[in-house]
């Protein structure tokens, strides 16, 4: 796939885009999501490493999550994606024959659309709320404790 | 033990305001306020940790002062603008409008103020089992406050904490918290920067006539009361003094040693002033913390822990206590609560159970 191709046949330039403008204050956030991990498996592990049950007791099931970011996520974005060029952009072109010169530039901010998607997903289950800006005042409660940004932090790298 | 009734939590600066420095007033009743609102909201369990160390915040609030009065500076001078005829005017800046703007003075008056004291970094944490709204409105946390910001209870529910309560972690840079403030998202951070003068406002006995009469169901008390720190000189028993071995390293890896005490002292009336400033003196390098647990089935349900990293300098943070307040007994406690390990069986019994 040519650089060209990319551009307009996928959402992933048009994802950083998003990505780039909304978490702009906190672009770390893909690698410090604020996200719990929970459940009776969490439970367990957390258990696990302090020594009060053994490996065996934990119930270790198959991660349901990897199943749900293929369903929900991946699927509909690829469906979203293949459907730019195929119907929205045909669409377009009928009720605005004018617009055939410019179908390069009009097929990219289409893929807008599955790139929003996957953000609003990505937003929902892992990255959480939007950063605030960095000059608000008073930040909202209830919230998420910064704390869920440490938590996966290893002991080596705590103190 | 219905799991979806555990809740965490951390205390946090309610609007993120790092350079706020929250107490309790009246001094002294803090703990005393807390340990009595727990035993009257009678949740199952309750752990709260107040894990502390000294970390000179000075080079990130001084950077913080300069960028906040840089700030101030820029909004101060007013933007030009050009009309349609090409004339030039000025015009004040929108930044000037805002809260932020109004609020920096009084912050880096604050930053002033800690600059000529030693800093600390305090995580108040813990673990709550029974009601949320009645852990979140746990008014001892909430008064805590200063001209810039105040506490609030922040709960959160993954179990990836209990890891961090029962070594007493703290993060390796809070500082972090410190250098973004201001010029990237807004975020409170999980540890709070205190000075050391703060501290005797969150580390002490409870004290006073009415707090003890009031605390008696809950707490353990008895120890001599009479017994000043004029008396005690060494008789104090710390549990870990035998040890002569050369001193362990505070490594991340080594488990806090950890001891609560038997009996409190029956103190009629609060330290005074000059006597609870010695209190400054009971943070160190090493990770140290001092804790209050309510576990519901005892017949004194709640106990005050300490801990440290290193069991010789538990046994000083003991002779420090009892150099301020009386003599007092101490008694070596196991890393995790009793009620946190039948939570192990329960959880887990239940997974099996619903295999």
């Amino acid at each position: 796939m040519s650089p060209t191709e990319a551009l307009l046949y996928t959402p992933l330039v048009q994802f950083l885009a998003l990505y780039g403008v909304l978490y702009r204050h906190e672009p770390s956030r893909l690698a410090h999501p604020l996200k719990e991990k929970t459940g009776v498996e969490a439970w367990g592990e957390a258990f696990e490493q302090l020594g009060l049950v053994n490996h065996d007791e934990v119930e270790h099931s198959p991660d349901p999550r990897a199943r749900k970011f293929v369903l929900e996520m991946v699927l509909p974005t690829a469906l979203l994606s293949t459907l730019c060029p195929e119907l929205f952009l045909q669409v377009i072109l009928v009720l605005l024959p004018a617009a055939e010169a410019a179908w390069g530039p009009l097929l990219f901010l289409l893929q807008f659309i599955p790139a929003s998607y996957f953000l609003a997903f990505l937003q929902r289950n892992y990255l959480g709320p939007l950063p605030i800006h960095r000059h608000r005042t008073t930040l909202p409660l209830p919230r998420m404790s910064s704390m869920v940004r440490c938590l996966g932090e290893k002991e080596r790298e705590g103190v | 033990m219905d799991q979806e009734n555990v809740h965490f939590f951390t205390v946090e600066l309610r609007n993120g305001h790092v350079m706020s420095t929250p107490r309790y007033e009246p001094a002294q009743e803090f703990v005393g306020s807390l340990v009595r609102e727990v035993s009257s909201k009678k949740p199952e369990f309750a752990w709260v940790q107040f894990v502390f160390r000294n970390l000179d915040y000075h080079p990130q609030l001084m950077s913080l002062k300069a960028g906040l009065s840089y700030y101030k500076r820029f909004a101060d001078t007013p933007e030009t603008k050009t009309d349609s005829e090409g004339r030039e005017y000025a015009v004040e800046r929108k930044e000037k409008g805002t809260e932020w703007y109004r609020t920096v003075q009084e912050k880096v008056k604050k930053i002033d103020a800690i600059k000529s004291q030693p800093t600390l970094s305090m995580a108040i944490r813990g673990m709550w089992v029974g009601d949320l709204d009645a852990l979140v409105g746990l008014g001892a946390f909430s008064n805590c406050s200063d001209e810039i910001d105040r506490l609030a209870v922040v709960p959160l529910h993954d179990p990836r904490m209990l890891g961090w309560l029962v070594k007493r972690r703290m993060l390796a840079d809070p500082t972090e918290y410190i250098w973004h403030y201001g010029t990237m998202a807004r975020k409170a951070s999980p540890e709070l920067m205190l000075t050391t003068e703060d501290l005797p406002y969150y580390i002490h006995l409870p004290a006073g006539k009415k707090t003890v009469a009031s605390l008696k169901s809950a707490l353990q008390f008895g120890a001599s009361s009479t017994a000043r720190k004029e008396e005690v000189k060494d008789e104090g028993v710390p549990i870990f003094r035998e040890d002569k071995e050369p001193e362990e390293v505070a490594g991340p890896s080594v488990d806090p040693k950890v001891a609560s005490i038997a009996e409190l002292p029956e103190l009629d009336e609060p330290l005074k002033e000059d006597e609870a400033a010695e209190l400054r003196h009971a943070s160190s390098n090493v990770i140290r913390s001092f804790e209050v647990v309510y576990d519901r089935r005892g017949e004194k349900p709640a106990k005050l822990l300490l801990s440290s990293r290193t069991a010789p300098d538990l046994a000083r943070f003991e002779e420090q206590l009892n150099s301020v307040y009386t003599r007092m007994d101490y008694v070596a406690e196991d890393l995790i609560p009793a009620y946190v390990k039948e939570l192990a069986g329960a959880v887990t019994g239940h997974a099996t159970d619903s295999r």
